[in-house]
């Protein structure tokens, strides 16, 4: 078929003399994309890597299972929160998730909405990861009340109680902001997957799988009409997306800023977490797509067009966290207020001046190699950065909820905090979690959108003069 | 049994010969149609649009 058409040219697959690599490798047909994508589902052979990983993942749910189980029994004072450190570990690692989350509603939201074609192979799999991230942050909040089983208190219901959350409390307005973006990023996921699982459905060897995809697929057949509502709903979809892309983690940043102490009251703590997040999730992206792309054989669809866009993403918004660590410490200096200034002070000379000294070196100078080219194609290198960068960034919201906590106002109700054993089981354990719900994700969905990847092949274009 | 046509069905290669045809079937006095694609074609929904444009103004000439 491609005989009859000339070559399309299109900037965004150019290839020759610009030294930009193509986000899918040449020479693909809309039926090797498909069988290449489907076929790790429903025909390949689980790679025994996939049953190792999946076992490892599987354990540390299982830790995650006991140590909140646990947990609900004994009450939260298994955990090393005190006082005056009332958060900790809980908070720190539920913003880390959260913000993790903020790359995948980046990638399939606003660079949708921006006709980013390099968004495509990654967006699914980012997307899920979104969603995974939400799940391991939600359980943090939940079972730092105390008593997960009356978590529905938050809500806003009418009850015979008469108690009503507190509207005031950003804890309140964080219960919003995250079952929203939870809810529509479920959504988004979704209604991406159903042109995909309707191929699954019609491919499938088994009739398991057929009757399973078939009614995810909910009759999908691929008219005119389909694509009409689909694109709408996609969309439309995406235009809610992207607020929450801002809003989600601007309203986590109000749980510090809103208060009174010193370190989080702060007028910088929304652009600069929301920078945070998506600093944060592309190194996960990074960190997740390296390994999927060697192990699968996906070279051609996650290109190094696509690692090193996503390099540079980080480069931008690690600078801009980089320029909201220095704008913290000047506004403390500058407001002459002898509390605010004691908190950087504090923070590079206290007892948890090596958090702080390894966050900095982290997310503000190991991420600095990305200016060289080298660096940003070589897959090691990367791969290297974006773990460095995951722990600089669990580091950073360590040292903003600990140290700002740790000494406040009265040197009287100074205290210190260390993690115990159930802080980190609690911890490690939600990692396994991701990973394990990663896992069953890439074994039994198309991580890549087979049909978006259909749609950035040449032979997709319609040649407007023969038609 | 009487032989009657109750549709015709049509395979493409490629999209731009789906479009051609679907725009040639419309040309032709064909409404009651539709088009199979496995991906979005940006064409054939303007093709659509067109097409319920034109059916809306001639119902407003009535």
């Amino acid at each position: 078929m491609t005989d009859a058409l000339p070559p399309v040219e299109d900037p965004m697959h150019a290839v020759v003399g610009t030294g930009t690599p193509p986000v899918i490798a040449p020479g693909y047909t809309f039926g090797s994309v498909t069988d290449k994508i489907s076929a790790i589902v429903l025909t390949r052979k689980t790679p025994l890597l996939w049953y190792a990983g999946f076992g490892t993942a599987f354990l540390l749910t299982l830790l995650l299972l006991v140590s909140l189980t646990y947990l609900s029994v004994k009450g939260i004072g298994i955990w090393g929160n005190n006082v005056p450190i009332g958060w900790a570990f809980d908070i720190t690692n539920f913003v880390w998730w959260i913000g993790i989350g903020h790359a995948g509603t980046l990638i399939s939201a606003i660079l949708l909405l921006l006709k980013q074609t390099w968004r495509t192979s990654i967006n699914r799999f980012a997307e899920a990861m979104t969603l995974f991230a939400v799940a391991c942050a939600g359980i943090f909040p939940l079972f730092h009340t105390g008593r997960p089983w009356l978590a529905y208190w938050l809500l806003p219901y009418p009850n015979t109680m008469n108690v009503w959350p507190q509207f005031r409390s950003p804890l309140i307005w964080d219960v919003f902001a995250v079952s929203t973006y939870a809810t529509v990023s479920l959504l988004f996921w979704f209604i991406g997957l159903i042109p995909d699982l309707a191929t699954l459905r019609d491919r499938s060897q088994s009739r398991v799988g057929r009757v399973i995809y078939g009614m995810l697929a909910m009759g999908w057949r691929g008219s005119a009409h389909h694509w009409h509502r689909y694109e709408t709903a996609y969309l439309l979809l995406a235009g809610l997306a992207t607020p929450l892309v801002v809003s989600v983690h601007t309203v986590v940043s109000f749980d510090f800023a809103i208060s009174i102490l010193p370190g989080w009251h702060t007028t910088i703590f929304p652009p600069y977490f929301v920078a945070g997040a998506i600093y944060s999730g592309f190194a996960m992206v990074l960190t997740l797509a390296i390994p999927i792309r060697g192990v699968y054989h996906l070279e051609d669809f996650i290109t190094m067009r696509h690692l090193q866009n996503m390099a540079k993403v980080m480069l931008v918004t690690g600078l801009i966290v980089a320029y909201g660590y220095m704008t913290e410490a000047f506004i403390a200096w500058y407001s002459a207020d002898k509390y605010e200034g004691f908190v950087p002070l504090n923070r590079l000379t206290g007892p948890y001046a090596m958090a702080y000294s390894s966050l900095l070196f982290c997310n503000v100078v190991v991420p600095q190699a990305l200016w060289l080219k080298r660096v940003r194609t070589s897959v090691a290198a990367l791969f290297v950065i974006a773990l460095i960068v995951n722990v600089g960034m669990w580091l950073e919201r360590f040292v903003i909820i600990v140290t700002s906590l740790h000494r406040d106002f009265l040197p009287s109700s100074w205290g210190m905090y260390s993690a115990t054993f159930w802080d980190w089981s609690t911890f490690i354990g939600t990692i396994g979690l991701f990973l394990a719900l990663l896992f069953l994700f890439v074994r039994f969905l198309p991580m890549i959108s087979i049909f978006e990847m259909r749609t950035i092949l040449p032979q997709a274009k319609v040649d407007e003069e023969l038609s | 049994l009487k032989s009657t046509i109750h549709g015709l069905l049509a395979e493409f290669e490629d999209p731009t010969s789906l479009v051609a045809a679907t725009a040639r079937a419309h040309e032709e006095g064909y409404r009651r149609m539709d088009a199979y694609s496995p991906f979005p074609i940006e064409e054939l929904q303007l093709l659509r649009a067109r097409i319920e444009r034109q059916r809306a103004d001639s119902l407003l000439k009535d």
